[in-house]
């Protein structure tokens, strides 16, 4: 593979006007290379370019489907210059067997740009060449198959008559009234639409089917597709009250479906809800609803892949679970072991963090950085799970002593003495630590708060705080008792008069 | 017998067989409790006098005798009336003449204003207070305009008492009080009255809410400059939140200051502080807020713990503040910024050299940062001692232990004032419960309607613009939504 410059001018979406691919565009605000406009109005903050993945693409997407697997492999290529080309490709590949039309324009747009960009013009046929030829996307790098206007058309004929198809079909099934059919009709309609790429006609199919459940297992299988879709979109909200219907509906949390379907069921609705939580920063929860997953019914790739599942749990929990919770229900837990045992440096991590080896871990969490901004949930949790993390670290390090050489603990989390000052400084006024700082002798003294007089204090400050407040509803009742508004009429004397400074 | 028109009197003045009728009138209405009508006499006698007082003198010159003027008038006048009898038919003439008097006639008038304020009778004012307060604003701008504002004190202190039926009743003329005080720049006569909590709001006050708004105001700034920076957040906070639907220049002023003093006062505390309460009317942050950007941005700056930050801010709008009359205030909340980060330091650090702590709080060189913790441990507010020999500061923790007998006394005090507090809130929180609108709204008991209306108490104190007739008018009161805005939801005030 050829040197990526370090500087591209990469414009990214700065022309694509199609809404439904807007979940691609959304997580990007913004190329800090290109000063490319923003997407959909995102929240999230940019995120850097990733320089040195230990990625092995095609395993990596190996493990999802569908939508998922396309929407990660452009996350990397918007991210990762350096397996831009590889992952356009794979995506190109995988998109001919979609529907997908637009997806497929866009992507060989990207691929061809890339291309451009990394070798030069002029090395390579036109985009357009007249060779109507289906090459597989092979790693040869120096041939993109031209845009294949004829593959375009047909699919786009084929999606149509798809659709036209089931329209009537569905007609038929509502003039004969038969719910079942009808539910049915929906359901087919909404992955279709799914396959083609349109994500919003596909939430509002599936979300018709509800009125035509007739059973907690239709009601179950819309609640699974609105979840799918949602997680598509975004549209975190949506997951979470989707997943709580699904809960709740009595034939599920009664478990009186049949056993596989139902274990196979529950990981997916943990999965998808633990997913939301992240997206929400709501770590801890994200952490249980992992925790709760089934490696052998694990069956999602088109959401993420067990693997997946593994890495989010495991950083979530290491990030906000203290350590009798991390032993309990991570380490020592059946169920999530075999999670662990995908992501093996994932275990390597938690586990020094447990034994204390935090300078071990916190070097192997850097060392994962990179794949880990490279995963399309996780990467902008990324950096604020670390700092959790590392400040988890430092309590837990300073938790058994009474007073400890600040030079060895920076040691320790390799940073310097000043650095670890202002860290220590934060933990201590955000009360994480109880313990003060020994600038003179560089060492760091637990301290003993004082409950008695800490409650004397209190009491005291909030006494002030309840005669004033206590006073002012007083007068504020005599205000509306006597109906005091200011307000203007015609009278002057009500209207505001300049002013009233006298000095 | 309503006013003679008797064509107004020559040169001389008006005949006092008038007068006699008036007083006469005026002493009836009075005894009956006659207000409206009183309002026309009074007006009506005023009016007379205004015309007569206007007219100019025969012989228009300067020596000798000219026409009525203001203070012979009233001397005329004066004699004839006796001040605890008449004192509601003096205050209408009184403050005629007071208006129409030119500078040199002033000074007599003025005296005898403040004799009669002092004097006057409580009684009958309070049939009609408002001619009476308006009196007192013309005197107190009057000696403002003169330069004396110190001798106008007493008299309006002593004013006060005659308008108010209770101790705890906020009238307009302290905001007069206020004013004085502020443009004499003594702080000493006003004291007392600000330690007041007001519990009631007089009828000159409530039909001019202006002067409630600029009590307040000239209030919290009184406060202010004696340092007393709780009490007059409280003021300002109190300023901003009376209900408005329009908006105010006091107010806005008032809401400047109160972000100013929150944070000279309670920097140290968290930025919601800065947060009013939820009752506090839309005008505020619909079009308040917006206009009081620069001091928005201090906000910010000083929250973000750098010196730096906050004087570059404050350079920014160097000229509002200056324009605004806040540059003492502004300089104030710098250092306060600065003490701030001092005392966060003490609760992360055992010892610091002086000059990190210089470096860490933005100051200059350890010579200034040991002067100001010095100067810090004076105040008492933070406990520390210097190190010369090594440069080093040691923290120490607050050594008040709670464990005396002061600190005994204040927590009962204090225990007391609270339970005072909590037993009129009680109060008035039942006052509003038997309130018959109130249950027939809130549904509370469930007891059939006609029952209801028989059996409403009797002491319903209604809230309404004294349209009464709530109790035993059955379910037709409850269309008696002219219950004003304080009903409107419930138990509003104490949301």
């Amino acid at each position: 593979m050829p040197l990526v410059p370090s500087v591209e001018p990469m414009q990214i979406d700065a022309e694509d006007g199609n809404e439904n691919m807007g979940e691609f565009r959304t997580p990007q605000a913004q190329d800090p290379l290109a000063g490319g406009g923003g997407g959909g109005g995102a929240p999230q903050p940019p995120l850097a370019m990733v320089e040195n993945p230990t990625l092995d693409l095609e395993t990596y997407v190996q493990g999802y489907s569908g939508l998922a697997r396309l929407s990660r492999l452009m996350f990397v290529a918007q991210h990762c210059p350096c397996l831009r080309l590889e992952a356009l490709k794979l995506a190109l590949q995988y998109v001919m067997s979609t529907y997908n039309t637009q997806m497929y324009a866009q992507i060989h747009r990207k691929l061809v740009e890339a291309h451009n960009a990394l070798s030069g013009p002029g090395s390579d046929s036109g985009p357009n060449a007249n060779l109507p030829d289906l090459a597989a996307g092979s790693s040869a790098l120096e041939k993109i198959p031209p845009l294949d206007q004829v593959w375009m058309d047909q699919k786009a004929k084929k999606a149509a008559l798809k659709l036209e198809k089931l329209d009537t079909d569905l007609k038929n099934y509502k003039s004969n009234s038969i719910k079942e059919s009808i539910r049915r009709g929906h359901d087919d309609l909404g992955d279709h639409f799914l396959d083609c790429g349109d994500l919003s006609h596909a939430l509002k199919c599936y979300s018709r089917a509800r009125d035509y459940c007739t059973s907690g297992r239709h009601v179950i299988q819309m609640c699974l597709n609105v979840i799918k879709v949602s997680i598509y979109l975004r549209n975190w909200s949506h997951v979470i009250s989707y997943v709580n219907k699904a809960m709740s509906t009595p034939e599920f949390s009664e478990g009186t479906m049949k056993g596989v379907d139902s274990a196979s069921i529950a990981t997916r609705l943990h999965c998808a809800y633990g997913l939301a939580e992240l997206a929400n920063a709501k770590y801890k929860s994200a952490a249980k609803h992992f925790l709760n997953a089934n490696l052998d019914y694990c069956d999602i790739p088109d959401m993420m892949s067990a693997q997946n599942v593994g890495t989010y749990g495991g950083l979530c929990a290491l990030a906000t679970f203290d350590r009798s919770e991390l032993q309990r229900q991570v380490i020592s837990s059946s169920s999530f072991k075999l999670f662990l045992e995908l992501d093996p440096q994932l275990r390597e991590i938690i586990f020094n963090f447990y034994e204390s080896k935090y300078g071990k871990c916190l070097k192997l969490l850097e060392e994962c950085k990179p794949n880990l901004m490279l995963d399309i949930y996780l990467a902008f949790h990324v950096s604020t799970l670390y700092t959790m993390i590392r400040n988890r670290g430092l309590v837990q390090y300073f938790s058994p002593f009474l007073c400890a050489d600040l030079k060895l603990m920076a040691s320790c989390f390799n940073t310097t003495l000043l650095d670890l000052e202002d860290e220590l400084m934060t933990l201590i006024l955000d009360g994480q630590i109880q313990a003060r700082i020994d600038s003179h002798n560089k060492a760091l003294y637990a301290q003993d708060v004082d409950q008695r007089n800490a409650t004397f204090e209190k009491a005291i400050e909030m006494g002030q705080m309840y005669e004033r407040r206590a006073q002012l509803l007083v007068f504020r009742s005599a205000l509306l008792k006597n109906n005091v508004i200011v307000k203007t009429n015609s009278r002057s004397s009500n209207n505001e008069q300049g002013d009233p400074v006298v000095n | 017998m309503s006013g003679v028109h008797r064509g107004g009197g020559g040169a001389g003045g008006v005949a006092p067989a008038h007068w006699e009728q008036y007083l006469l009138h005026v002493r009836n209405l009075s005894a009956e409790g006659n207000v409206a009508k009183l309002k026309e006499v009074m007006s009506e006698a005023q009016e007379r006098l205004a015309r007569c007082l206007d007219q100019p003198g025969a012989g228009g010159g300067a020596e000798g005798e000219v026409g009525p003027t203001a203070d012979g008038e009233w001397a005329k006048l004066a004699a004839m009336m006796d001040i605890q009898e008449h004192s509601l038919a003096m205050v209408g003439l009184l403050s005629v003449c007071l208006r129409k008097s030119t500078n040199d006639n002033r000074e007599q008038l003025l005296n005898s204003t403040a004799m009669f304020l002092s004097e006057c009778n409580g009684e009958q004012i309070r049939l009609f207070p408002h001619i009476f307060a308006q009196l007192c604003h013309d005197y107190a701008s009057h000696m403002i305009k003169r330069g004396k504002p110190i001798q106008g004190i007493l008299p309006l202190t002593k004013a006060v008492s005659k308008i108010q039926l209770r101790d705890k009743m906020l009238t307009s003329v302290h905001s007069d009080i206020c004013m004085l005080c502020l443009s004499a720049k003594i702080f000493a006569p006003a004291r007392d009255l600000l330690n007041v909590d007001f519990t009631d709001i007089s009828e000159d006050a409530s039909a001019e809410c202006k002067y409630i708004l600029l009590y307040f105001y000239y209030g919290g700034m009184l406060l202010a400059t004696v340092k007393n920076f709780a009490r007059a957040l409280h003021f300002f906070e109190i300023c901003v939140t009376i209900p408005a639907v329009a908006v105010s220049h006091i107010m806005l002023e008032a809401y400047k200051k109160f972000i100013l003093v929150a944070l000279i006062d309670q920097g140290g505390k968290a930025k919601e502080i800065m947060t009013l309460p939820k009752y506090t009317s839309y005008v505020v942050s619909k079009y308040l807020q917006p206009l009081c950007s620069p001091y928005t941005e201090l906000i910010t700056s000083y929250y973000s713990n750098d010196l730096s930050s906050l004087q570059t801010t404050i350079n920014k709008y160097a000229d509002t503040y200056e324009s605004d009359s806040n540059s003492g205030l502004v300089d104030q909340v710098l250092s306060s910024q600065t003490k701030t980060n001092i005392k966060r330091l003490t609760k992360t650090f055992l010892t610091l050299s002086l000059n990190e702590l210089a470096v860490r709080v933005g100051l200059a060189n350890s010579e200034e940062a040991e002067k100001l913790v010095v100067k810090m441990i004076q105040e008492g507010s933070i406990h520390a001692k210097i190190s010369q020999k090594d440069g080093m500061v040691r923290f120490d923790n607050n050594p008040e232990h709670f464990n005396s007998s002061e600190v005994l006394e204040t927590l009962e005090a204090k225990i007391t004032r609270c339970m005072a507090l909590d037993n009129q809130l009680q109060s008035l929180t039942e006052v509003i419960e038997t309130n018959s609108d109130y249950v027939k709204r809130s549904g509370a008991l469930a007891y059939s309607a006609g029952a209801t209306s028989k059996e409403d108490p009797a002491q319903s104190m209604s809230f309404s613009n004294g349209s009464g007739a709530v109790s035993g008018s059955g379910p037709a009161a409850a269309s008696s939504s002219s219950s004003g805005p304080a009903m409107g939801n419930g138990s509003v005030p104490y949301s």
